[in-house]
């Protein structure tokens, strides 16, 4: 016996899909631009660094520093050279911020169709993502996403399904316009023989809250919706979501969970 | 309350820290009324187990009384006296509907931080460090059990908390050690080390149709409690050739049976225990299995070695060619003690067995960190300690 999980997002149920709203996006920031603005700060840096390594003393008055620092001036000049030629090498290479694909599954103790019912209602988001406050069904049948408080910033974006096959499959893609874009699929199998149910997700995402996040939200992200399928799977076997808040500890310091 | 908390290696505490509440519908509050330390305690207490944090509080081996259920747990009613099982289990997963409730995967809420050492997930356990869960344990006045209605078994009237505390882990855990080998009338089975756990395989071994049993260790104390309460032949590996005394006792062929009772800080002596404890030492390698390569080379061709004892980390030196070449079988895992508990306690009712002869030190939860030195040392020939909270604190030596 075997399962059909290598699927893409089909185009022809995806009213808005990120790969549109990113090519929408990339008309007004261009690569050319942001390939200049990489390259002059990488110039940048290697004039700081020039100047560091080739008079040091001369900086180091100017900057009213004490004396003696000349030798760690140089050093830091080397590291700034090392940088600057990083940033005018690898700039030539940047492309347009790509679509960031993460897939999972996971195996759940019921019935297809339980399974099926259960990961169609999206309002059971907030309690499975914990960076999630709240999600509101409207009038118009979206979902209202609003994160917890990120930096001071809640973010709020809505999702709708935009095709749904039961109990085999829905896809599920965010409204343009939100803080963020994203769209996917989840797809739903019967194991059999008493196993349960695969669900599979795939998750296609631009990358979220501007340019800064790179490799570590992509990864974050992966981790994310790996542990949210995880307490979706327990609060449909168990009941409950498995957790150790608000249990007594002794007394926590910083250097104690980091050293054995 | 009060509760025995982690500060790091050989640095424990007895702290007021706040009582313990219900989080989910499935947990129940037990005020507990014993509670053991564990040879796997120490492994916490030496630092051999990742993700231990300061101020965790420790210990798996608890009963008491109920004190307060959740909305959902059914079969439990305040003031029952209960034992409750170390590993955590939903009791709906795939693994928990196997009976394999050690490896329920819906009770450790860090199962990613497990899954980068070992692939995938166990059970979470009582206090137990994060990688297994982070629940604070039941060296405590006060505990909360989650999964409440599937984990504590009730205990009936007339039976003396000593008598039915190990059925939270080292009774079903020496049981299963056996059990899982499909010990045939004439096996011979041989057991290294002669600890709490290895004492109950002894008499498990017994009941189960073993012919002989054979206890290994070094400590005289315990070497002697094998013989004269669980009923088996000593070997002091100190003044005799194990593997030499193993074949003379079954003709050259070896035990059927060989059962690493030890763990990751096993002694031995010899090049190899030198060889374990310098890397070790030096953290080349995570643990040290002296005694389950001894096992590995004694067992019999053909032969089952089962590993009860606790192995975390990555091992050196193991003579997988000998498992290979001997068509060995091996059986491990931590103990899926809710399958047992039901069997043994009819076994304690009936008189089978009476777990409490392991028992050489009562002790007032405030003497936990007293009480895990001495046990580490094997001062006063202590071989199991039990802490009764709200008791007043006894003298170490007897």
């Amino acid at each position: 016996m075997s399962y059909e999980v290598t699927f893409r997002v089909d185009p022809t149920n995806s009213r808005t899909r990120p790969s549109e709203l990113i090519q929408q996006r990339g008309a007004s920031t261009g690569d050319a631009e942001r390939t200049a603005l990489a390259r002059g700060l990488g110039w940048l840096s290697i004039g700081i660094g020039l100047s560091e390594v080739l008079a040091p003393r001369r900086l180091e008055r100017g900057n009213g520093m004490r004396e003696q620092q000349a030798r760690l001036l140089t050093l830091m000049g080397l590291r700034e050279l090392m940088s600057g030629a990083f940033f005018a090498v690898r700039s030539a290479g940047w492309k347009r911020e790509e679509l960031r694909e993460t897939t999972h599954s996971i195996a759940v103790q019921k019935p297809l169709d339980e399974v099926y019912d259960s990961m169609h209602d999206l309002s059971m988001l907030p309690k499975v993502f914990p960076h999630l406050a709240s999600v509101r069904v409207g009038a118009d049948g979206r979902y209202r996403v609003r994160t917890q408080p990120l930096a001071g910033k809640q973010y709020e974006w809505a999702l709708e399904i935009t095709d749904a096959v039961r109990p085999e499959r829905f896809s599920f893609c965010s409204v343009a316009g939100g803080a963020i874009e994203h769209s996917g699929v989840m797809v739903f199998k019967s194991l059999g023989d008493g196993r349960g149910t695969l669900v599979t997700v795939q998750l296609l995402s631009s990358p979220a809250l501007g340019r800064a996040s790179a490799l570590g939200l992509s990864i974050a992200l992966s981790h994310a919706l790996k542990a949210g399928l995880r307490r979706w799977k327990q609060w449909m076997e168990t009941g409950e979501i498995a957790t150790t808040e608000g249990q007594p500890t002794g007394h926590r310091t910083t250097l104690g969970s980091v050293l054995p | 309350m009060k509760a025995n908390c982690y500060y790091g290696v050989h640095d424990l505490r007895v702290e007021n820290v706040p009582d313990p509440k219900l989080l989910n519908p499935r947990d129940a509050i037990v005020k507990v009324t014993s509670t053991a330390i564990c040879g796997s305690d120490l492994h916490l207490y030496n630092g051999y187990i990742p993700g231990v944090y300061g101020g965790d509080i420790l210990g798996h081996e608890f009963m008491g009384e109920v004190v307060e259920v959740g909305k959902a747990v059914k079969n439990l009613h305040v003031g029952d006296r209960v034992v409750v099982p170390f590993p955590i289990a939903c009791g709906n997963c795939y693994s928990c509907l196997r009976n394999e409730f050690s490896l329920c995967e819906n009770s450790n809420p860090n199962a990613f931080m497990a899954e980068k050492l070992w692939g995938h997930s166990p059970a979470g356990l009582f206090g137990y460090s994060h990688l297994l869960g982070g629940y604070a344990g039941g060296q405590a006045e006060y505990a909360r059990v989650p999964f409440a209605d599937v984990g504590p078994i009730r205990i009936p009237e007339g039976l003396s908390d000593d008598q039915v505390l190990f059925l939270s882990d080292i009774l079903p855990t020496g049981y299963m050690a056996v059990e899982q080998c499909n010990v045939k009338s004439g096996d011979v089975v041989a057991i290294w080390g002669a600890g709490p756990v290895a004492q109950f395989a002894i008499k498990s071994a017994h009941l189960l149709g073993a012919e002989r049993v054979i206890a290994i260790d070094r400590f005289p104390e315990r070497l002697n409690m094998a013989r004269d309460k669980a009923g088996a032949e000593i070997i002091n590996y100190e003044q005799t050739d194990v593997l030499e005394m193993l074949n003379q006792l079954t003709g050259g062929r070896g035990p059927d049976v060989c059962i690493d009772a030890v763990g990751l800080e096993a002694h031995g002596h010899g090049f190899f225990a030198n060889y374990d404890k310098i890397k070790q030492w030096l953290r080349l390698q995570t643990d040290r299995p002296t005694a389950l390569r001894e096992a590995i080379t004694a067992c019999r061709t053909g032969g089952t070695v089962s590993i009860p004892g606790v192995y975390g980390g990555f091992l050196d030196k193991i003579p997988f060619g000998a498992i290979v070449n001997k068509a060995l079988t091996i059986k491990t895992g931590q103990t899926h003690v809710q399958r047992y508990l039901k069997p043994l306690l009819e076994r304690i009712q009936h008189g089978e067995i009476d777990p409490s002869f392991v028992i050489t030190h009562r002790l007032a939860l405030e003497q936990a960190p007293e009480a895990y030195h001495m046990f580490k040392n094997k001062q006063n020939d202590c071989i199991k300690v039990v802490l009764k909270p709200g008791s007043t604190p006894m003298p170490l030596a007897a």
